[in-house]
């Protein structure tokens, strides 16, 4: 395949470098000449031209009329947008795939005929949350005149609380830290050496209204 | 007509101010406040401070109810995006904007948006004064 990419910059480089392992034929259209001098060295300077992707005689340039596909990775969307409708209006390329900053943009990418696009924002968001998910837990017993449970919560490994002593991890108010099950160690009964470890199976005993700050002190 | 102008400079405060004189209702958007300071004492419409890009800014600047909308920018690529948000999300019936290219308008013609580019405009301005001015010389 072959594969234009307009901007050099981190996403631009290493995509081209990817897409070039793969066997592909690559070029890089890099507005900024320090910058094309640098992706230049990393890629083969023959692969980076300098110039505006936005500018119909640079697309011309780059032989867009026989580019498979046309990346657009700046930061800037308009510039990103008015590249990809230059590349399919003027010179049919088959697939344009563009690189969204402001989610708010992506509607008009796709109204404007932009094949795919990939938000920045939405990416790192959905890396965050899954960082975020909340733990599994357990109810082992409720006991409904104290409103108390007793919880069984796993200790992930990016957890804070590994390697640091239980009586150092404040708990919500009230809460009883039971025991852990640890492998296949017998029944930890906590003292004041006892360390929280990854994958630890905690047992406490907690407010049915102090749950949710429970799992959060035990896996965040 | 309910108008929106997107750039405060020289060409959208003189935009703006022709459109106030005419009695429409324009409201003006540029990112920097002092850009403002182009407007006549007389400008009745409003100035607002955003970016024409962010389409919470165009709803605040009332593009619900736009008859049209205007980009005059110096950035040819944001007048284009700005321009196509308009017609395309909010369905403004009249949009135009200035590309100082004019190698790309056609291509965003097509999608219903009207180009001006001052650059063919002048250039043959030129070549008209010119020969104006050779004609007389004869």
């Amino acid at each position: 395949m072959y594969v234009v990419i307009m901007g050099g910059g981190q996403v631009g480089s290493n995509l081209a470098k990817r897409m070039s392992e793969q066997g592909n034929e690559v070029l890089i259209l890099e507005n900024d000449q320090i910058q094309a001098d640098l992706v230049g060295k990393k890629i083969g300077d023959d692969s980076v031209i300098l110039g505006d992707a936005c500018e119909v005689t640079i697309q011309e340039k780059a032989g867009m009329v026989r580019a498979d596909i046309f990346f657009a990775t700046t930061k800037k969307d308009e510039d990103n947008l008015i590249a990809c409708q230059i590349a399919k209006g003027k010179f049919n390329v088959k697939r344009t795939i563009s690189r969204v900053h402001n989610p708010d943009h992506e509607e008009i990418f796709l109204k404007m005929g932009v094949d795919n696009i990939v938000s920045d924002v939405d990416l790192m968001l959905e890396k965050i949350e899954g960082f975020l998910v909340k733990t599994a837990f357990k109810t082992l017993y409720v006991n409904e005149k104290t409103e108390t449970s007793l919880i069984k919560i796993a200790i992930p490994s990016n957890s804070h609380c590994v390697d640091q002593l239980v009586k150092d991890v404040k708990l919500p108010d009230k809460a009883v830290l039971v025991g852990i099950y640890r492998a296949e160690l017998p029944f930890i009964r906590p003292n004041v050496e006892t360390f929280y470890m990854a994958g630890d199976q905690v047992i406490v005993s907690v407010k049915n209204s102090d749950i949710d700050a429970l799992v959060d002190a035990l896996t965040i | 007509m309910n108008v929106i102008v997107l750039g405060c400079g020289r060409v959208g405060s003189e935009l703006a101010s022709l459109l106030d004189s005419h009695e429409h209702s324009v409201t003006v958007l540029d990112v920097s406040q002092s850009s403002f300071m182009k407007l006549p004492q007389s400008f009745k419409g409003k100035a607002l401070l955003g970016n024409g890009l962010d389409p919470e800014t165009l709803i605040k600047a009332g593009i619900d109810k736009a008859d049209a909308f205007i980009a005059v920018t110096q950035n040819d690529n944001k007048n284009i995006m700005a321009a196509e948000i308009a017609k395309h999300i909010f369905g403004v019936p009249h949009v135009l904007c200035r590309t100082y290219d004019p190698n790309r308008s056609d291509v965003f013609e097509a999608s219903g948006i009207i180009t001006l580019s001052p650059t063919l405009l002048i250039a043959g301005l030129f070549v008209d004064a010119l020969l104006d001015s050779v004609k007389e010389a004869e």
